[in-house]
């Protein structure tokens, strides 16, 4: 698109009948996805979730959903979700307990959150690999930290779960119900899947209004489970 | 909340920090306790007196809106129907719809709250006995303003909902709107001091032993319901006092040609909306989950997962405000998205309705009246679900919507999701209040009638809407199909009144007739029928350890001796004050001995301030909101105004244990309290940003427009929020100081810090017109919200100062420095986000 023709990460945004075969197969990232799992597999405590996490990780980087959001705004959203509210408690059920101030990580994830998906930051990822990293680098490492804060906190993590799910909530409202697409990238590159931008925008927003929203229902529910086992187990242990 | 041990004066006992400052030497425990009499009888701040007033007054509400009812029956009997006119029959329907949802459904659930929580959990009463009686006043009261709207011949029509365009003053030109307004945010004010009250009963002052997963079923329930009447509630509030600032002041929050929108309303209605309808299903499925294992006589199924449906459901209800909108004009693109997020509901729902069915399948249940009346639930209930499955597809919704399907289907999910469960809760708990037996028989006659009844009116509906009937019409014409279907509705409506006037009937006969009521009638699981009914005034001579969760079947030396000489804690009464055991919120273990307030009329003349204030605003006298506001002001410092007992230290009766009495403790109930109250102004804070927020979103060329506020003065403003905040932090700390005098200065700052903060906010939005647009509107609310909150800390911490220099307050006795650090963090936070946001705005522009 522009004179330099800088490759994003994720390669050009690839047209629907080259979606399936659009790998992202980058040795530098399997290296570092590599590093990544081996870290985890040393630090974690149960291997089994952390292998779940990892998988999912390397999913969404390698298989086609990454050019898939480079086309669409939508499915940019859709990994986002699944690394924030999926990956991230997977990760952190698998790492060892540790005690973060829930108030504070709760504030930067949702500042990194609407921030990332702001038009001037979400187009600097697009321009540049370095930036493209720290984004989800940033947003990955505050998403497992929300979530060991959560699970530290216990009972206490209501306030802040509640107010997390607040803000995203919030933000998934300003973008299914904006009158105009924020994001210029996609005004090309969303029409060829038969959706405008702002088409392809609206789809992001209600999808992190629903699935999302539905995904933090799930967590939520597992989250209350594992305190009232826990009190049974301490109460028997008595 | 740390770990941090209670801190506890390191001083010999000497005579400064034993007894209480306010105790009743002369009185024995008993006569301590006791109700007062006569006139005085309204100066009583005790639970089971409140608890008692909200389910009459509620109940009476609930005849009075039933009534209404049946006029609207009345109306459609037959086919061009003279018997209404129409304006009349707005009225009629409005008041219908706004009294059953505000002035009985929410009330009534408190009502049972507050005379159950105290009695279930092992409290002598509730944590602020006094916040419950002026709750219960300014319900009172406010519902007292909305039905007078009937004398000025000035009721709402303009349905529950009060829409704008419609309920603005160019459309709706007399006062009938302001009386909602006016009334049901009143009346509001009870529903929220409710939530903070049930979030700290039940966390801070259950008995020894009854940890989290210890609590009765219903506890969870009750628990989860406060905090989404906290987080729930504000966005109606505020969307109120919007509509009530445009009426009054002209300000265009919601006026199209001022870059304001209407849809705004909705979106801020339904978001309380959708939640409420939850908020009034949870507490009743909670007393069905309470009710069921008695009489099948084995413990509820799934507790953990039921716990974990109920919590999930309160965070799920809050995503779902879109599908009452459907017809808006949403983004085809999210429509099936917002259908699917509805009948993922369903799923939560499922999960508490198997637990029940499972619950039922242990044994053979035992076919009291209340029995019958929870199998009506299910039965209704699991229609009314299914019903919602379907107006949750978009096409069938876009065909149903404003029908009488609609109709249907609502009533059938609030009458069977709350009355049925409802009606058997009085009569399951009705020995509570009366000490008699209400009659099985009559009982018998009471739920067919209402069962055939309620049938027989709504499932009809549900054809009558099918066949195109709209909601909300006065009179239809004949032919159309719907005449028979109409007739039938009715004669269901009369038959399901006669079920109530029935009960109305058996309740008055039990109180003369009824057989007195044994210890522990229905052979229940749970605290509350330890003592025969009625209980004594005092709850529990001793309150006793816990060791299950079904305490009177597994732990026999509770029921193997009478009552008053069961073991526990605190049954000396040393200090001639009401007392109970305070404890650590998720542990359960012992933390203090929680100090209750005596017979007041604080509650009554401050709720009466207030009342003054509002009826004098809907009156248009000014002087007069002055004086009542004044009046109330009186009150809550009166109220405030409390000689310090922290520092004492007694014998719990627990062993050797000593505790503390109101320790100052980030796990004090007040602090909970402080914590509660701050969550319930973030949420009101929250949908004012969230307002701004929306207009800025769908109304860019108006935030464009308009003028920003000033960013020399907002970025000051900025900085005074951190030195407000980090002075907050430092009065936390300074409560732990054992010297009292050098944190007067910290006290001064706050004021003087509150005081630069709200001054410069008003630099900063001095220049913007709010007369300009919807989207400068918003700004000034923000400010006039945030001030609001800064004169509070101004007072407060002059307040503080002040008892600090008079010498009212001695070392170890700084409670009200910690809790005055939660509030002026929240507070410099929302003076921040204001600031930022005045950048933001400014920077956009």
């Amino acid at each position: 698109m522009q004179e330099d023709a800088y490759i994003p990460f994720c390669g050009t945004p690839p047209l629907p009948e080259q979606l399936l075969t659009s790998w992202t197969l980058d040795p530098f990232l399997l290296f570092g996805l590599a590093i990544f799992s081996a870290l985890l597999w040393w630090q974690a405590e149960r291997r089994g979730t952390a292998l779940g996490g990892a998988v999912l990780v390397t999913l969404l980087f390698v298989s086609p959903l990454c050019a898939a959001s480079m086309a669409l705004f939508s499915a940019r959203v859709g990994q986002h979700i699944l690394l924030t509210l999926v990956a991230a408690p997977l990760l952190a059920a698998a790492l060892p307990r540790l005690r973060l101030p829930v108030w504070p990580v709760s504030l930067a994830f949702a500042l990194l959150f609407w921030g990332w998906h702001m038009p001037i930051p979400y187009a600097a990822t697009l321009k540049a690999d370095l930036t493209y990293w720290v984004m989800h680098l940033s947003l990955t490492g505050t998403a497992v930290a929300l979530f060991v804060a959560f699970r530290a906190a216990g009972a206490l993590a209501a306030v802040p779960a509640v107010f997390t799910a607040a803000q995203l909530t919030a933000f998934a409202v300003v973008l299914t119900l904006a009158p105009s697409a924020w994001h210029d990238w996609h005004a090309f590159t969303a029409p060829p899947y038969g959706l405008s931008a702002l088409g392809d925008q609206q789809l992001a927003g209600a999808l992190m209004w629903v699935a999302g929203g539905g995904l933090f229902m799930v967590l939520v529910a597992l989250q209350v489970r594992r305190l009232l086992r826990y009190e049974a187990i301490a109460n028997n242990a008595n | 909340m740390t770990e941090r041990q209670a801190y506890v004066v390191d001083l010999p006992e000497d005579e400064s920090y034993s007894g209480s400052a306010k105790g009743e030497p002369g009185k024995s425990f008993e006569r301590i306790w006791d109700a007062p009499q006569g006139v005085r009888h309204l100066s009583s701040v005790s639970h089971r007196v409140v608890g008692k007033r909200f389910l009459v007054t509620g109940f009476v509400f609930f005849l009075i809106a039933g009534f209404l009812a049946l006029l609207v029956r009345t109306q459609l009997i037959v086919p061009d129907n003279t018997f209404l006119d129409s304006e009349t029959y707005n009225q009629v329907f409005t008041m219908h719809g706004t009294i059953m949802m505000f002035l009985f459904a929410i009330p009534m659930l408190e009502g049972f709250a507050v005379h159950l929580i105290p009695l279930m959990v092992g409290a002598r009463d509730l944590v602020f006995p006094r916040l419950g009686a002026f709750g219960y006043y300014c319900y009172l009261f406010g519902g007292i303003i909305v039905l007078s709207s009937f004398l000025f011949d000035a009721a709402p029509a303009g349905g529950w909902f009060m829409y704008v365009p419609l309920s603005t003053s160019t459309y709706t030109q007399d006062l009938s709107a302001d009386f909602w307004l006016i009334g049901i945010t009143f009346a509001e004010i009870a529903s929220v001091t409710a939530a903070v009250e049930i979030i700290a009963a039940i966390l801070c002052t259950r008995a020894p032993g009854m940890s989290l997963a210890k609590m009765p079923i219903l506890m969870w329930y009750l628990l989860v319901t406060a905090f989404m009447i906290a987080v729930g509630f504000p966005p109606l509030i505020i969307g109120s006092i919007l509509l009530e600032a445009e009426r009054l002041l002209g300000l265009p929050f919601f006026e199209v040609a001022l870059g304001g929108d209407p849809l705004l309303w909705q979106h801020l209605f339904w978001l309380f909306g959708h939640p409420e309808v939850y908020i009034i299903f949870l507490p009743a499925a909670g007393m069905v989950a309470t009710m069921l294992p008695t009489f099948v006589g084995k413990p509820l199924f799934g507790y953990g997962f039921a716990v974990a449906a109920v919590v999930s459901m309160g965070f799920l209800s809050f995503g779902l405000w879109a599908h009452h909108m459907f017809a808006t004009g949403l983004p085809v693109m999210s429509l099936t998205l917002f259908s699917a997020a509805s009948t993922m509901v369903a799923i939560p729902t499922g999960v508490q309705i198997f637990c029940f069915l499972a619950t039922l399948a242990e044994g053979r249940p035992r076919m009291s009246v209340p029995m019958l009346f929870i199998l009506g639930f299910l039965f209704i209930f699991v229609l009314g679900g299914l019903t919602g499955v379907m107006v949750a597809a978009v096409p069938f919704n876009l065909q149903a919507h404003d029908s009488y399907f609609v109709v249907a289907h609502l009533h059938y999910v609030l009458i069977g999701g709350f009355v049925f469960p409802m009606f058997g809760a009085l009569y399951y708990w009705m020995p509570q209040f009366t000490g008699r037996m209400m009659s099985e028989t009559l009982g018998r006659w009471v739920f067919w009638l209402m069962f055939i009844g309620f049938n027989l009116a709504f499932f009809m509906m549900h054809l009558t809407g099918l066949r195109g009937m709209p909601r909300r019409i006065a009179s239809y014409p004949e032919g159309l199909g719907w005449d028979r279907l109409n007739m039938l509705s009715t004669l269901g409506s009369y038959i399901l009144a006669a079920g109530v006037l029935l009960f109305v009937f058996d309740f008055f006969r039990h109180r003369r007739h009824g057989t007195q009521a044994p210890r522990n009638p229905w052979g229940a699981a749970t605290l509350e029928w330890l003592y025969p009914p009625i209980p004594p005034g005092f709850n529990f001579h001793a309150i006793p350890e816990i060791r299950s969760r079904e305490p009177l079947w597994d732990q026999p030396e509770l029921m193997d001796r009478p009552a008053p000489e069961i073991d526990g804690a605190l049954r000396p009464c040393t200090d001639h004050r009401r007392e109970t055991m305070g404890n650590d919120p998720i542990t359960g273990a012992p933390l203090q001995i929680v100090r209750l307030p005596h017979p007041t009329w604080v509650p009554l003349i401050t709720a009466f301030g207030l009342a003054l204030g509002f009826g004098a605003t809907l009156a248009s006298l000014y002087w007069l909101v002055a004086v009542g506001f004044a009046i109330a002001l009186a009150g809550f410092t009166a109220w405030v105004w409390e000689p310090s007992d922290s520092g004492v230290l007694r014998d719990s009766g627990l062993g050797d244990l000593r505790l503390p009495v109101n320790v100052v403790d980030p796990r004090s109930h007040l602090h909970f309290a402080v914590v509660g109250t701050m969550m319930i102004s973030a949420a009101l804070f929250a949908s004012l940003l969230f307002a701004g927020l929306y207009l800025w979103n769908t109304q860019p060329h108006w935030a464009e427009t308009t003028p920003p506020a000033a960013p020399l003065e907002a970025g000051l403003a900025l900085g005074v929020s951190i030195v407000v905040f980090l002075l907050g932090l430092a009065s936390h700390r300074a409560a732990f100081t054992a010297k009292v005098t050098p944190v007067i200065v910290i006290d001064l700052g706050l004021a003087l810090g509150s005081a630069a903060l709200g001054a410069l906010l008003f630099m900063s939005i001095r220049t913007v017109d709010p007369y300009g647009s919807a989207y400068a509107a918003v700004g000034w609310a923000l400010f006039a919200f945030v001030a609001g909150y800064l004169a509070v800390a101004i007072y407060w911490s002059l307040v503080n100062a002040l008892r600090k220099a008079v010498g009212a307050v001695k070392p170890g006795q700084m409670l009200p420095n910690l809790l005055i650090a939660t509030y002026a963090k929240v507070v410099a936070i929302m003076g921040g986000m204001t600031a930022a946001a005045y950048l933001l705005a400014g920077g956009a522009a």
